[in-house]
């Protein structure tokens, strides 16, 4: 079909052409032009373009959709607190749900249309064209279906503590987590995030090393856009302090923890994760051995937490004030507490859920790559590459990088999402 | 007290060479660390220069007359020379008396009466206020004029901060008086709260005093070489004829 176009002047042309050709080129006037008959279902999937939906996933939609509706029909009758916050939570899918039908429905019609002989063929060429648009919008609903059905993390809507710690590489470790602070400081300040320093220290050797830094970005929904970035980065360069212009690889740890401190307890969805008994926690005050009271003047504000049942600790001495170091030390201790807990439950369901746990992304593994030399940042979870190092150092960048690692983290959540759930 | 090894003093310097100076004061790395970035952020913001301090920190003057001022719970307590700064203890100790006064039954309905002996800097009477509801009545006294002018300082300086609240100005009272001196005491304490009800008994609910109590030998001997030097002995030894008459007298 292609070809005819090209091949009318070389019937004048050539001096030999093989029957067959000459025939179709003779009869395509009369004849309609070329279609695919089976494409009424299977229409949409032979474009490559649409994500189809997994069957169980439509169907888990579908049925959820179908209890929004009767929700609804009963809150119109009487109204009841806790059927508006479960129909507010079905909405996003059913209206997800709608839109992905409606489309489906919409490429149904444009395909009818396009096999329709009846109709001229101006009105044909305007379906055709429709349909890959409808195509393309068809994929975008799909995903959005998707991401209304995973259920969103019980901590997203939470403010973040971020850790930054050396890894394996000694002063360069330090270094690099250092780079990693002021890259994260800075991209909070370019979102117009607000970042308060909790707990700093710089590494007791001197120049811009940290042994730990922790920050917290107190907004909203910070946890959720900054939890992709836990984990082991590393890096490869020639560190300030070789000689012999030599690569190192050294690694720094960031730990992302969902931060309690301004949480509301809102209706009835108060976690639990973050209470802790404060019978369970003991509390040390470091301070100088011998006399204590008048004798002495000490200015050892250090405070220290361990909650016993878990056998987790913090330890403040950032401000002189002893009472804001324990309030600090606390958020710190409840943080951890609840990011222990949340891990474990986490892994519980998981390996309920599959059996075997088949997607792993363990603390243990390195998620990121910045080779200062190629001037590339890896992702090794989404296989997703940036080739601007200094730009994503100083925080421009970071958020495509993030955005990558969010697509990767939505298709994993939907992977281990129960399809009979 | 041991010596510094000079190890840590060489890498004390590494980190930065003003570091070694606080060390002989503060014993130990991660302490004369904090103190560092207290003086450097304090110094910043008064922009005088950093080694002076650090100097004067090293001859043993306490943190809190370097920097002026020592937290104390949600208030800002203001330290001055010849004036005991507050200690630690102290702020535990108050927090839990208020959570005390708090759980239990007052006597009577009327708000609370407090009476601060040897109050200094004023930071008992302040930090009692801040935690117990803002009605409770407090007088606050104290032998040396200086202690009395910078407790009003520190009333006037954490109203402003918003640690206390405006009523603080009128519901606390700071007066110069001797403690020792009972007759004239009492009557300071009936002309500030009325004669009370019955036989002299009810003019005050509590009485906190966090007064000189160390001995004169104990002075020269068990206290920091910095508290014997810099901070006032007025506030830390008694006087020599103590008698035990406030003990035998009840309000």
């Amino acid at each position: 079909m292609i070809s005819t176009t090209t091949l009318r002047p070389a019937t004048a042309a050539a001096a030999y052409i093989c029957h067959r050709c000459i025939t179709r080129q003779l009869v395509r006037h009369r004849r309609r032009p070329q279609l695919r008959f089976q494409s009424t279902d299977a229409g949409g999937a032979s474009s490559p373009a649409i994500t189809r939906l997994p069957g169980g996933l439509l169907r888990r939609a579908q049925q959820l959709s179908k209890e929004h509706a009767e929700l609804e029909r009963k809150l119109s009758d009487d109204y009841n607190k806790r059927t508006a916050t479960r129909v507010g939570q079905l909405t996003g899918v059913s209206r997800a749900l709608k839109d992905y039908e409606d489309a489906l429905n919409n490429l149904k019609e444009l395909h009818e249309l396009v096999t329709d002989r009846t109709l001229d063929a101006d009105l044909r060429a305007e379906a055709a064209s429709d349909i890959t648009a409808t195509e393309d919008s068809l994929s975008t609903l799909s995903a959005a279906l998707t991401r209304a059905l995973v259920p969103p993390h019980p901590f997203a809507h939470l403010p973040a503590l971020l850790e930054v710690r050396p890894g394996t590489g000694g002063s360069e470790a330090s270094l690099f987590a250092n780079d990693l602070l002021k890259m994260y400081t800075t991209y909070c300040t370019l979102r117009g995030w607000p970042v308060s320093m909790v707990s700093h220290t710089p590494t007791t050797e001197g120049g811009d090393g940290i042994t730990e830094a922790i920050f917290s970005v107190d907004v909203p929904g910070a946890y959720d856009t900054l939890r992709g970035e836990a984990g082991v980065h590393r890096v490869q360069r020639v560190p300030a302090t070789e000689k012999q212009g030599r690569t190192h690889t050294s690694t720094a740890t960031v730990m992302v923890l969902p931060s309690f401190e301004s949480m509301e307890p809102g209706e009835g969805e108060e976690d639990p994760d973050s209470i802790i008994d404060m019978k369970d926690v003991r509390i040390d005050i470091m301070r100088a051995r011998g006399a204590g009271g008048q004798h002495v003047n000490t200015t050892d504000s250090a405070v220290r937490m361990t909650h016993l049942p878990t056998g987790l600790v913090a330890a403040i001495q950032d401000s002189r004030s002893q009472h804001k170091n324990r309030e600090k030390c606390l958020l710190v201790l409840k943080s951890r507490v609840a990011a222990v807990r949340r891990a474990e439950r986490e892994a519980e369901e998981l390996a309920l859920r599959r059996g075997v746990a088949k997607v792993n992304a363990g603390r243990a593994d390195k998620l990121r790559t910045y080779n200062y030399i190629q001037n590339r940042i890896t992702d090794h979870r989404c296989g997703f590459s940036l080739h601007d190092l200094p730009s994503c150092m100083e925080g421009i960048t970071l958020g495509t990088l993030m955005e990558q690692v969010r697509k990767w983290q939505m298709e994993r959540d939907v992977e281990n999402l129960d399809p009979d759930a | 007290m041991p010596r510094l090894p000079p190890h840590l003093l060489h890498r004390a310097h590494a980190h930065s060479p003003l570091l070694p100076l606080l060390l002989p004061p503060c014993r130990d790395a991660p302490s004369a660390l904090s103190e560092l970035r207290w003086l450097r952020a304090h110094a910043a913001t008064t922009s005088q220069p950093l080694r002076p301090l650090c100097e004067r920190r090293r001859r043993g003057e306490p943190l809190q007359y370097i920097l002026g001022t020592q937290p104390f719970g949600e208030l800002e307590i203001l330290c001055r020379r010849g004036v005991l700064i507050p200690r630690q203890e102290t702020e535990d100790l108050i927090h839990r008396l208020a959570a005390l006064l708090a759980t239990t039954n007052p006597p009577t309905t009327r708000p609370l009466r407090i009476l601060d002996l040897c109050t200094g800097t004023g930071c008992i009477p302040l930090l009692l206020h801040s935690l117990l509801p803002a009605s409770t009545t407090t007088l606050a006294i104290d032998i040396s004029p200086r202690a009395i002018h910078l407790a009003r300082r520190n009333l006037r300086h954490n109203v402003g901060l918003g640690a206390l609240p405006a009523s603080a100005a009128q519901n606390v009272t700071f007066q110069r008086g001797d403690v020792l001196d009972v007759p004239k005491l009492l009557d300071a304490v009936r002309a500030h709260f009325g004669p009370g009800e019955g036989g002299g008994r009810g003019v005050v609910d509590v009485v906190v005093s966090n007064p000189p109590y160390i001995s004169a030998r104990g002075f020269d001997v068990e206290t920091a070489a910095s508290v014997r030097r810099y901070e006032p002995r007025l506030a830390l030894v008694p006087a020599a004829d103590v008698k035990c008459e406030l003990c035998t007298k009840t309000f």
